[in-house]
């Protein structure tokens, strides 16, 4: 199945905003596609300074690595945004 | 009580008379409301009355510093300004970064009250504790820049911390800001207050050393954190607030033109990923800060070519979503024209957006525009359209007037103004999320997202809450506006705040280093009692429940697309918000604090029972 990937520019990861169609397995879960924009980036994702939202909803990633994914859902890895 | 931080002087400083004089601040007000905004608030309370006008000479300038300003941690920039606003005609609370409240500090002063109106066009210097009047007739009409460059040559000095006004603060145009060397006490219009009074700018430069409590503890611990505060904040050094324009804009959320839609379509133009790599030319950094989130950019081609300005989140929304206009160089120059002139940028952007929307719909003409074509995406027109409204120039000049002046000589027009209490809604939409609605409603000072809340990550992307929920955003709302009280109180910018332990559970022990005082477990009550301080300010102006409602358009329209589409936030809807925040603040259903609560908070013996 497939489901859309966006990163965001994030400092050290990449510069250039990347919305991506990526398939996936059945089963998959949100560790997988988070080892796979890492691949894709080339990159580490850090554990401070960015935020990873679930199909809108902001998840815990230490908590919700394991969360499968269905065909419908979409996840955005973005900068943690701090204040106007 | 207190062996560091606060110096408990101010200088109250008569334009009248070209006369000042040193005065003591009890120890009460600080131990009460912190420093900064709660203070400027109190001494709001007690001297600027309900009848006072904002450009009469009975209005006054109070600014304070909070006890952090100047002191050696993360960005001790920040400094609050409270007067009459001439854009709301009620009380207006603003803060800035820049040099001059630390500069301030080390001259030995935590304050300076200015009042009364000089004769003759003037500026200010304080020099430690020598405070000199000087004749401004040569520098009137200059650009905010050269009159920052002429008190630095002309006194030999480049450390001094300078608040200017530009043409725009001259001509009184309603939300004139006052530029702070490179910032700006951007909303509100105290700018155009200072020029009333034929001011000029106001410098300071100091050589005292700072006291503090406990430096090496402070150092140990501010050295300790600095690794991970950095790199916590890398991407608003890389990118600076313009990172969020993207964002928002794919959540359904943005500005854009005059809030008739809330997604702008082909804006990568102006993302911050564009504006970086074509433009920016370097960073910079305010007093201390380790971010240097400051993005400096310059366009290098076309018909902006030369144009150089620091685009923030807002200033993009502003002439970016709000005008259509996809050029960032259009917004480099138009940012760049609001700093010389001394305007509020995202009034501004609203304000042309406002007009354009109403040529596009024929309610303007080009004969009243002078000929200009005022369509949404017309840059070259947004950069021109600028520079009018800071010489109050043909269309410029009916645009420089606050929003009640319009509606007075066109009530038909009200419909399309995006505004609550008279101040502009900043670049993000509330029918997108509604908390953020409840916090423009709210806000002490008018449409602003930092004094009313700053919900997008709460709200938006921290998971806590759904944002088209209703039951608990009242709540969510007060614990924002309490947090920032207390914050804009400290002296700190809030970007780096979490890195010192404030946030809606203070930690930490950076406060009682400095001051001695332990007002950490205190802090969410000192924001409380300031809000409501502030309030009670704003009650006694007229403010009630009839204010604190939002702009028509919000409350009727349904968002046409975006992931916000079909939204629309009616007034039965914003009443479960409203009225779940007034109890959890202790104001009755009209909005007014009750007398239970004012004695909860403690602000019984601040207030003045005459004057409240």
């Amino acid at each position: 199945m497939k489901v859309k990937l966006k990163i965001f520019p994030i400092a050290g990861v990449n510069s250039k905003a990347l919305l991506l169609e990526v398939e996936i397995k059945e089963g998959a879960t949100v560790a997988d596609l988070l080892c796979m924009a890492e691949q894709i980036t080339g990159n580490r994702i850090p554990d401070t300074g960015v935020m990873v939202l679930l199909s809108g909803r902001a998840i815990d990633r230490c908590k919700e690595i394991d969360t499968r994914l269905e065909a419908t859902d979409w996840l955005w890895i973005m900068p943690t945004l701090c204040g106007g | 009580m207190f062996t560091g931080g606060y110096t408990q002087k101010m200088i109250r400083i008569n334009l009248n008379n070209l006369s000042y004089k040193e005065e003591h601040i009890p120890e009460e007000y600080y131990k009460l409301l912190l420093g900064g905004r709660g203070v400027a608030a109190k001494y709001y309370h007690d001297e600027i009355g309900a009848d006072v006008l904002p450009f009469s000479e009975q209005n006054k300038i109070i600014i304070f510093n909070g006890p952090l300003t100047g002191m050696p941690v993360y960005a001790g920039t920040k400094f609050q300004l409270a007067t009459k606003s001439p854009l709301t005609g009620k009380y207006l609370c603003s803060n800035s970064s820049g040099f001059f409240g630390p500069q301030l500090r080390r001259a030995g002063y935590d304050g300076i009250i200015i009042e009364g109106c000089a004769k003759n066009p003037t500026y200010i210097t304080i020099e430690d504790d020598t405070v000199r009047f000087h004749d401004a007739t040569k520098i009137m009409g200059y650009k905010t820049s050269e009159t920052d460059e002429y008190i630095k040559t002309a006194h030999a000095d480049r450390q001094y911390g300078v608040m200017s006004i530009g043409v725009g603060g001259e001509k009184l145009v309603t939300y004139a800001c006052i530029q702070v060397d490179t910032r700006s006490f951007g909303r509100g219009g105290a700018g155009a207050v200072m020029g009333s009074k034929n001011l000029k700018c106001i410098a300071a430069r100091g050589t005292e050393k700072l006291k503090m409590h406990d430096n090496e503890a402070l150092k140990k611990y501010i050295s300790a954190n600095l690794k991970s505060c950095k790199e916590g904040k890398a991407n608003h050094t890389k990118y600076g607030t313009a990172q969020y324009t993207e964002v928002i804009n794919d959540l359904g959320c943005y500005s854009v033109k005059n809030f008739q839609t809330a997604v702008l379509d082909n804006a990568e133009s102006i993302y911050a990923e564009e504006m970086v790599n074509k433009y920016k030319v370097k960073n910079t950094a305010c007093f201390r800060c380790p971010i240097a989130c400051t993005q400096v950019c310059e366009v290098k081609e076309g018909p902006f070519k030369g144009a150089k300005s620091d685009p923030e989140y807002e200033t993009i929304g502003a002439f970016g979503g709000q005008c259509g206009v996809l050029d960032m160089a259009a917004i480099i120059a138009a940012n760049e024209a609001c700093d010389e002139l001394g305007i509020d940028t995202m009034q501004t952007g609203t304000m042309i957006a406002f007009a354009m929307e109403l040529y596009e719909r024929g309610l303007l003409t080009k004969e009243d525009t002078s000929g200009l074509e005022l369509n949404f995406g017309n840059g070259e027109a947004m950069v021109e359209l600028v520079r009018k409204i800071g010489n109050r120039e043909g269309i410029g000049d009916f645009l420089a007037k606050s929003f009640f002046e319009i509606e007075r000589e066109r009530p038909e027009l009200s419909h399309y103004m995006m505004h609550v209490k008279g101040m502009a809604y900043a670049a993000y939409e509330p029918r997108g999320f509604y908390g953020m609605g409840l916090a423009y409603g709210t806000s002490a000072r008018g449409a602003c997202h930092n004094v009313g809340g700053w919900t997008i990550r709460d709200e938006l992307t921290s998971g806590k809450f759904d944002r088209f929920a209703l039951v608990g955003k009242g709540k969510m709302v007060k614990d924002i506006q309490d947090t920032r009280a207390y914050v804009d109180s400290l002296g700190i910018c809030t970007v780096v705040r979490s890195g010192m332990g404030f946030s809606d559970q203070p930690k930490d022990k950076v406060l009682e280093y400095v001051t001695g005082y332990d007002f950490t477990p205190d802090l969410m009550a000192i924001g409380e009692r300031i809000y409501t301080l502030e309030r009670i300010n704003m009650q006694r102006e007229g403010v009630s429940r009839k204010d604190d409602y939002l702009a028509e358009r919000t409350m009727t329209e349904k968002l046409p697309s975006g992931m916000a589409k079909d939204k629309v936030l009616t007034r039965e809807m914003y009443d479960i918000m409203l009225d779940e925040y007034y109890e959890l603040r202790h104001w009755d259903e009209d909005g007014l604090p009750t007398p239970e609560g004012i004695e909860k908070l403690g602000l019984r013996p601040l207030i003045n029972e005459s004057q409240a």
